[in-house]
């Protein structure tokens, strides 16, 4: 079948050209080789249109490209592509996204007379290209690796500014503690090929339905240590969640994330929409067959993400600078994912994922614009009134901040409410874990209200507070043309699964993304999902009563929060309001000392038992080999002094020693017995 | 007669070298390096063997004949080449070319007998990876230390002395104990053997030809046996806690040296380990893996953990090869395909990396003199060719997908998970696992302080861009870490047909 999804591998190679292009080339090429990485993203954007729309029409295509390293007598490890629904979707996604970062970039690197060019433009073509490798991976295996390339990436790009003394070590942070969570996953790669043979998303032997036949009695797997099928591939599950812990910062891996603000504007909203945080969700949703069959993880991802999402809501409501403000509210967001997946909602938290890369990268790069206007400064009380001076800027962040909080109609809104309604029905069906974690998610969406809104009208509203903000800098189009694409999608995006509309008002057949994520494999699609998914739902007042209550209620929260921020903030002079807070302001404002104990544990814990081990390694352990030789070489020295060179020592040293030799035979051999 | 012409060819370039002056050494050791460098290549290209070498395969590249004999052995000039040692070949001669060029720099004086002992070293290196008679593959095995030798204790740093006399005397008394331990076991075959050929004598040992000796019966002999060349091997390797001779070395040795050192002579005890001890006494290796994969943990771990206490770069990168050696013997006890095949594979792999790596300090060394982490900042700033290749071999190092090194571990970890020797082994392997997180751990925290950051250097040296022949073998090492890396059945083909015979030997699967 030669159709347009044969071009697929061309998707992840375009973006790696333009890094070939703009390392080799780029300082030769006008813009420092932005224009190749233009040209390959908007190549690879119309490629996964293209893709979309015949992943729509019902195509797939699972196929293995390449053998990485062939097994005699042993498994094979290949690359392979899997285009279903999800991919397909995802690579729009990030297609979108990277192409627009880099017209952004347009404006916010080259206008602004940055060095260093062609590095930026190839570090942003291997991000994009490891990305979509990662995304459109058929296998376990090639995820990981790409995983951790798309983690190097971030490494260069978070520490582009390398000349300071900020950005390399918040590259070095963002990059140690994702790889403490690649360890959990490497373990867990090697922990599937072990127990299945095979690491395959899709196809015959795919690692999930091996699994669920497996668990249904159909055939027996390899477990390890003694466990059951059932435990061991809880562990697995949980082995492979590390990565997602660390690469889409969840709690506790999350500390990496505020401090990679240090990179430049555009990479945050290409690490925080669409690539490297998007990628641990999504590794979640690639193998949703598979931990939908250890009920125990599902409800750790769930915990994990309702508790990240309230914990990371809360911090985001003292924070000063504009981009601290959305590092948090991304691993806020990012918990709403999990917490949905956790909880059962595979297309809820999908569509989460895609709305957030939306108003999560034009929130980026509207705080990007407003950067470059406030000549790189990022605190926010320095800013105010910036409104009338950049409305287009405005407008799109206000879209973007709609979407944030979760007000209908903007896209925010109907992904949030659905991810909360899943947990809540299969929350009321039975299960007080969900129902707590439910708890901590709705909570959150007050705090996103606030902080959202509190962002905004210091920003934007009220007086200008400082010389830069009564006279911010211009922006020009390839700053506008960005926000403007981004600021209509997140006000619409929404649309295509309106699901509390279709419920509420009988309307059916308009929940789009869930008959898309219905569509191609059998055992990768929504429905099969929701068919092993361990919980049952229960309903207050009927389905309908049910969606009702819960949009009502997670829509007043968000809009007590926007209300509130509304009254403190939405004045000409705003005052820190934060500051009644005392004491919880200051554990907020320092993360709840979570960063603190994580370097203490690097710096006051491994670090010192090195030194230890050093001195003990000096000492003791070279102690003793060069004890061994001080020993011989003082046994030597005393045996040397035998020889003195004098004639009769040796005459008498001779003599005495044949006597002693035949007194010792004749002893021992009986002659004086 | 192609091996015998590499090795002649090398030994002659070396004389060369020798008498040639000063001036020319570099260049002309370059050129004549080049030969071995075609030779290997050639031989790789031709290369047609399959099976094992000691396991009755059929080897390329074979010449056996009688050469001397001694009591009831005959022994033999027998070379030939498998699946395991062809890589390690061409691991050989390419490093030692570019080892060469790196010395243009740093090497100042007597260069004629510097460049002819480095490929005096080859030459006997090239004899230590083809022989197939042990008497020949020792008298290379020990031929290898005295270029070495000269090398730390001539062109040294202030130490010279003392890290050459306790690198010689250390792997010289190890050899003596492994030599005992071997030569047991020749004993104790007793008349099943009429030569020292290793294919032979694994054979015969294949056959349960192994009779009592010296009061000791076959089983106990096996294991004495296999201690003692465990030892010797293990000095080499080094496995921890008998390594301290290494750093001592590395820091004293000047950087080609330290290429060498770290690239392939460490090669040696890992290429012994697995031709001796895991090939010739499977049974016993297996009977002994928990002790085996205890010491490979503690070699990964430990190592990593001391590379991150050291305040030198040398140092660093030098711990860090206890650890990387600490994988190969995960890999080599865990008997599954992907395990000893992944442990050979790292050993070209980490020949590659580290090179490059101990390379990549010698640049900047020869720009700053010094090597301490503290003395310096920004380093980028000045140098940044040199410190984009730092980066991307230390990322080569932590294991990046799609360079060698990734390949290498992902390989041993995945063999060692599935390992039929013991219940525990996923948790062995999980443990070593950790090594990955701990070396990015040093890299990335050298890295940070070393070339990024505002730019400061405590030094009265201009630091400006390292010229083209030193970073040249730096681009290149790079680039074939990463076509291994994409590409691992290179070499990984030919490693698993070697080492697969081994693994029926027990049964394994």
């Amino acid at each position: 079948m030669a159709g347009i999804l044969d071009f697929a591998p061309a998707i992840v190679l375009l973006p790696f050209l333009s890094f070939l292009i703009a390392l080799g080339a780029g300082r030769y090429m006008p813009k420092g080789g932005a224009l190749a990485g233009i040209g390959a993203t908007a190549g690879s954007f119309v490629l996964s249109i293209a893709t979309f729309f015949a992943v729509s029409g019902g195509q797939t295509y699972n196929q293995t490209i390449y053998t990485w390293a062939e097994g005699l007598d042993a498994i094979n490890l290949t690359f392979g592509l899997l285009i279903d629904p999800l991919s397909s979707m995802m690579l729009v996604i990030v297609t979108l996204v990277a192409l627009l970062v880099h017209v952004f970039s347009l404006g916010y690197m080259n206008d602004e007379g940055e060095t260093g060019l062609p590095r930026y433009y190839a570090g942003l073509g291997l991000f994009t290209a490891s990305m979509l490798g990662f995304v459109v991976a058929d296998n376990l295996l090639m995820a990981f690796m790409f995983f951790e390339l798309v983690g190097l990436c971030s490494y260069l790009l978070i520490g582009f500014h390398f000349r300071q003394d900020g950005p390399p070590s918040a590259a070095k942070k963002a990059f140690l503690v994702t790889r403490f969570g690649d360890y959990f996953f490497l373990i867990g790669v090697v922990a599937v090929f072990a127990t299945f043979g095979s690491a395959a998303f899709a196809g015959p032997d795919a690692f999930p339905v091996l699994a669920e036949e497996a668990l249904n009695g159909e055939h027996s797997v390899n477990t390890f240590l003694g466990m059951g099928e059932q435990a061991w591939f809880t562990v697995v599950g949980l082995l492979v969640l590390g990565g997602v812990v660390g690469k889409s910062a969840q709690f506790p891996l999350h500390t990496w994330l505020p401090d990679a603000m240090e990179g430049p504007t555009p990479v945050s909203a290409l690490i925080h929409a669409a690539t490297m945080v998007a990628a641990g969700v999504y590794l979640v949703a690639r193998m949703y067959g598979f931990y939908v069959l250890t009920p125990t993880t599902l409800a750790i991802i769930a915990l994990i993400g309702g508790f990240t999402a309230l914990f990371a809501a809360t911090m985001g409501v003292v924070k000063k600078e504009i981009k601290q403000v959305l590092a948090y509210s991304t691993i806020s967001q990012y918990g709403y994912m999990m917490l949905g997946l956790g909880a059962g909602g595979y297309v809820a938290a999908t569509f989460h994922l895609m709305t957030h890369a939306f108003f999560k990268a034009l929130l980026f790069l509207g705080a990007g614009s407003v950067i470059i206007a406030m000549h790189h400064n990022e605190n926010m009380w320095d800013m105010g009134g910036l409104k009338d001076k950049m409305p287009v800027t405005y407008y799109a962040f206000l879209s973007g901040s709609l979407a944030l909080a979760g007000i209908v109609p903007f896209a925010g809104f109907w992904s949030k409410d659905e991810v909360l309604y899943e947990t809540l029905i299969h929350g009321l069906g039975g299960s007080p874990i969900l129902l707590a974690a439910y708890a901590m998610g709705l909570l959150a969406v007050f705090f996103t209200g606030f902080y959202t809104f509190r962002m905004v009208f210091l920003t934007f509203h009220g007086e200008p507070r400082s010389g830069t903000a009564r006279d911010p800098h211009g922006v020009r189009w390839n700053v506008k043309g960005p926000l403007a694409v981004l600021g209509v999608l997140a006000a619409t995006t929404g649309l295509v699964n309106m699901v509390p509309v279709e419920k509420l008002f009988g309307i059916e057949g308009i929940d789009f993304l869930h008959q898309f994520l219905d569509g191609s494999f059998s055992s990768l699609n929504a429905h099969h999902y929701a068919e092993l998914i361990p919980y049952s739902s229960g309903y207050i007042g009927g389905e309908a009563g049910t969606v009702a209550i819960g949009a009502a209620v997670s829509l007043g929260f968000a809009l007590g929060g926007a209300a509130l921020a509304h009254v403190l903030y939405n004045v000409p002079e705003p005052v820190e309001h934060t500051d009644k807070l005392g004491s919880i302001k200051t554990v907020l404002y320092n993360n709840y000392y979570q960063d603190e104990y994580q370097v203490w544990i690097a710096t006051g814990v491994v670090q010192p038992i090195s030194r230890v081990l050093d001195k003990f390694d000096q000492g003791i352990v070279d102690g003793v080999v060069n004890g061994i030789s001080s020993v011989s070489l003082f046994a030597g020295g005393r045996v040397k002094r035998i020889q003195t060179g004098v004639v009769s020592n040796y005459a008498a040293l001779l003599t005495l020693g044949l006597t002693a030799l035949l007194l010792g035979l004749g002893l021992l051999g009986g002659w004086f017995a | 007669m192609i091996i015998e012409a590499l090795i002649a060819v090398t030994f002659l370039a070396a004389l060369v070298t020798f008498v040639l002056p000063d001036r020319y050494a570099g260049k002309a050791a370059f050129a004549l390096s080049l030969a071995p460098v075609i030779g290997s290549l050639y031989m790789w290209q031709q290369y047609d063997a399959s099976g094992n070498a000691l396991l009755g395969g059929n080897i390329a590249f074979e010449t056996d004949v009688v050469w001397l004999q001694l009591g009831q052995y005959d022994l033999h000039w027998m070379v030939g080449v498998d699946g395991i040692s062809m890589p390690l070949v061409v691991l050989t001669t390419i490093l030692t070319t570019l080892a060469i060029v790196s010395a243009w720099t740093p090497i100042a004086e007597r260069q004629s007998q510097f460049f002819g002992l480095m490929l005096l070293m080859e030459a006997n290196l090239l004899g230590v990876f083809t022989a197939l008679d042990f008497f020949v593959w020792f008298v290379f095995w020990e031929a290898v230390l005295v270029p070495m030798y000269f090398l730390i204790g001539v062109w040294g740093g202030p130490r010279r002395k003392y890290a050459a006399i306790k690198f010689f005397v250390y792997t010289n008394i190890a050899s003596l104990v492994m030599f005992i331990g071997f030569i047991s076991l020749v004993f104790g075959l007793g008349d099943s053997i009429t030569s020292l050929r290793l294919p032979e004598i694994a054979q015969a040992l294949q056959a349960g030809q192994l009779g009592s000796f010296a009061g000791l019966s076959a089983g106990a002999l096996a294991s004495v046996a296999f201690i003692a060349m465990f030892f010797g091997f293990a000095v080499k390797v080094p496995v921890a806690p008998l390594h301290t001779w290494l750093p001592d070395a590395h820091v004293e040795a000047p950087t080609p040296v330290s290429v060498m050192l770290a690239g392939v002579l460490l090669k040696m005890g890992t290429y012994a380990l697995l031709r001796f001890n895991f090939t010739m006494l499977p049974e016993t290796a297996r009977a002994f893996a928990l002790p085996i994969a205890l010491l490979a943990v503690a070699s990964v771990i430990y190592g990593a953990l001391l590379a991150l206490a050291q305040q030198d770069l040398k140092r660093i990168v030098a711990y860090s090869s206890v650890s990387s050696m600490g994988y190969v013997i995960l890999g080599l006890i865990a008997y599954t395909t992907y395990g000893v095949g992944g442990a050979t594979f790292q050993m070209v792999a980490h020949g590659l990396i580290s090179g490059l790596m101990f390379m990549a300090v010698g640049v900047i060394y020869n720009t700053t003199h010094t090597r301490m982490v503290s003395d310096m900042s920004g380093i980028a700033d000045r140098m940044p060719v040199t410190a984009g290749i730092f980066v991307a071999g230390a990322f080569g190092y932590m294991g990046l997908p799609l360079m060698a090194g990734f390949a290498a571990e992902f390989f041993i970890f995945k063999g060692a998970f599935e390992s039929t020797v013991m219940e525990a082994m996923p948790l062995f392997t999980g443990a070593a696992m950790f090594g990955i997180v701990i070396v990015a751990g040093y890299l990335l925290f050298a890295m940070q302080r070393t070339l990024f950051g505002p730019f400061r250097f405590d030094g009265d040296y201009d630091v400006t861009e390292a010229p083209f022949h030193d970073v040249a073998p730096l681009a290149v090492l790079l680039l074939l870490t990463i076509v291994l890396g994409v590409s691992p059945d290179i070499f990984f083909t030919m490693i698993q047909d070697a080492v697969n015979p081994i693994l029926e030997l027990g049964g394994a699967f």
